[in-house]
């Protein structure tokens, strides 16, 4: 069972590498490259994460009860191999929301010092 | 044609062979995963069939491990890799000593019988030095003093007058490098 009584504040700040793998993990479970993919999609290729990065920060977040291992299953858009599946907890999607709010807020404080321009209404550049 | 399925085989099972870097209950329960990975990258490479692409992803592959694995586990590789390097060091030193005598064979030939005529003795000097570890071993010089020299008399011989300015008589000890291993240094006279 979940651990309810965990504070998702305690884990913050997160890394960047374990931002990414959660805000991936975020609309349903994928395999270790999946992962990749998602990252690399939504960076424009900018971010590539090697593997060590990546299941160095698996090892962690398992540990801390970020993500679960779902079953291991071969990906019918790649090869026939098995690959071995993640999925956010609950708690870990509380932390990944913690740690989205307080770069929020963040920004909001760089917006609010001038070192961000203002978003205007209408023209969100990127769509942030 | 883009994938090489040979390719993609042999990166991987090198990029396995890296993963000692990592420790061992690591590497048992994701360096498959790893490696699934990488030979994913791998493929994705070389399907836009890019050489640079796939230089770049070993490039930033070494600099993830550099950046993953334990320090002290990639010092403790570097540790066991040194000590081969004092094999390959010695080889060295074995191969350019030989082609070394080999040039002044003719030259030593000449030597060795003028010492022999100018005065009575060995050829050689034997002198035990201090090598390695403490480890002591023979040093060998061409003879340039007499043997039987007395107090006051001439020790240097002829011969030796003409080899000891240019230092011949240390040449030999070119042997010394390669009979005991002790390393390319023409030690001088002490």
């Amino acid at each position: 069972m979940e651990k309810v009584t965990r504070d998702p504040e305690e884990l913050l700040p997160l890394t960047p590498a374990v931002f990414h793998i959660m805000l991936a993990l975020a609309d349903g479970e994928r395999h270790g490259y999946g992962i990749m993919q998602e990252i690399a999609a939504r960076t424009e290729g900018k971010l590539r994460m090697g593997p060590g990065t990546l299941y160095g920060s698996i090892k962690r977040m398992l540990a801390d009860g970020l993500i679960e291992e779902a079953d291991e299953r071969p990906d019918p858009a790649l090869d026939d191999e098995r690959r071995r599946y993640y999925h956010l907890t609950d708690f870990g999607r509380r932390v990944v929301a913690a740690e989205a709010l307080r770069l929020a807020q963040l920004v909001n404080v760089a917006r609010a010092k001038r070192v961000l321009p203002n978003p205007e209404p209408a023209t969100l550049a990127g769509g942030a | 044609m883009g994938t090489s399925p040979r390719v993609l085989s042999v990166s991987g099972r090198v990029y396995r062979l890296l993963l000692v870097a990592y420790p061992a209950e690591f590497r048992r329960i994701y360096g498959a995963h790893m490696a699934q990975v990488f030979r994913d990258y791998c493929r994705e490479a070389h399907a836009r069939r890019s050489t640079r692409g796939v230089i770049r992803l070993w490039v930033s592959t070494l600099r993830d491990l550099a950046a993953t694995a334990p320090k002290e586990r990639i010092s403790e590789i570097a540790h066991k890799y040194g000590r081969n390097s004092i094999a390959i060091k010695r080889f060295f030193d074995i191969i350019v000593s030989m082609a070394v005598l080999l040039l002044v064979a003719p030259v030593f030939l000449v030597i060795a019988v003028s010492i022999k005529l100018d005065s009575a003795g060995p050829i050689f000097y034997k002198s035990r030095r201090i090598g390695r570890n403490g480890k002591p071993f023979e040093m060998y010089k061409f003879r340039t003093m007499a043997g039987n020299a007395g107090p006051g008399g001439p020790r240097i011989t002829r011969v030796g007058r003409f080899l000891r300015p240019a230092a011949i008589d240390e040449w030999r000890q070119l042997f010394n490098v390669l009979q005991s291993g002790s390393r390319f240094c023409l030690c001088g006279r002490a």
